[in-house]
């Protein structure tokens, strides 16, 4: 099961700024449990962020990537009531895509 | 020649040039590795695969972080270029496994410049390359960790 993408988009002096925290384990595959087990390698490997329909970035992440990506940037345009969508996938085929109004 | 290199990275070629680079000793294979770029260790050998042997050092970008952090795992990072026409910018963490940490696409209207956390096994530099009209410009930044992150 995967959680919503937390986003918040507000428009300001002709930018918007997206900040964005998609809910992950960004599991490496060297973390060991304390039975000595390895935790398989789970990460987002593409996430990609949405202005409208165009796209406004487009990310490729590692497992050096924190638990919980958090991302923060700024695109030229953007006017409360577009929507910002952020999309990703990761290492195991599941995705998720989730938008927000921009304020 | 480095365009060329890039573009035979984000096409199915990487795999031809990766199996040459498997056999010379220089990539191990993480299971599940989503694109190669990020299975290949070492600073140098990352910026070769990226087209990027050649980057220069610049004040135009830099890199934004505390001096000291607590925790590897959460390793809070900010990178500014000033590059005109910055398109790519590529987050390295040097003494991580793995080596290649992010790899952001801006395009044209995304302003370059971004924050995200990152892991970090022990104290190592972090290397911001920002590519723009085919150059390519680097900064580093050490970071000292106080506690390693599994990275």
């Amino acid at each position: 099961m995967t959680e919503p993408v937390r986003i918040r988009a507000t428009a300001s002096e002709g930018m918007t700024q997206v900040r964005l925290m998609a809910a992950h384990p960004m599991e490496t595959g060297r973390r060991r449990l304390p039975d000595g087990a390895l935790v398989p390698a789970h990460y987002i490997t593409d996430l990609t962020v949405l202005h409208n329909a165009r796209v406004v970035l487009q990310a490729r992440f590692g497992p050096s990537v924190s638990r919980d990506p958090y991302l923060v940037f700024s695109f030229a345009g953007g006017v409360p009531g577009d929507t910002v969508s952020v999309r990703w996938r990761d290492n195991r085929g599941e995705q998720r895509s989730d938008s927000v109004t921009v304020r | 020649m480095d365009q060329a290199r890039r573009r035979v990275l984000k096409g199915g070629g990487a795999v031809g040039v990766l199996t040459w680079l498997g056999a010379a000793g220089v990539v191990s294979f993480p299971a599940h590795a989503a694109e190669p770029v990020f299975a290949i260790h070492g600073v140098a050998a990352v910026m070769e695969a990226l087209g990027a042997a050649g980057a220069t050092e610049s004040a135009a970008v830099e890199i934004h972080a505390a001096e000291i952090v607590e925790n590897g795992a959460m390793v809070p990072v900010e990178v500014v270029s000033r590059v005109p026409a910055s398109r790519q910018i590529a987050l390295l963490v040097d003494q991580n496994p793995t080596t290649l940490a992010a790899l952001f696409d801006l395009p044209e209207g995304t302003a370059p410049q971004l924050q995200t956390r990152i892991k970090m096994a022990k104290t190592s530099h972090v290397i911001a390359l920002v590519e723009a009209e085919g150059g390519f410009h680097v900064a580093r930044r050490e970071i000292k960790i106080v506690q390693g992150g599994c990275a």
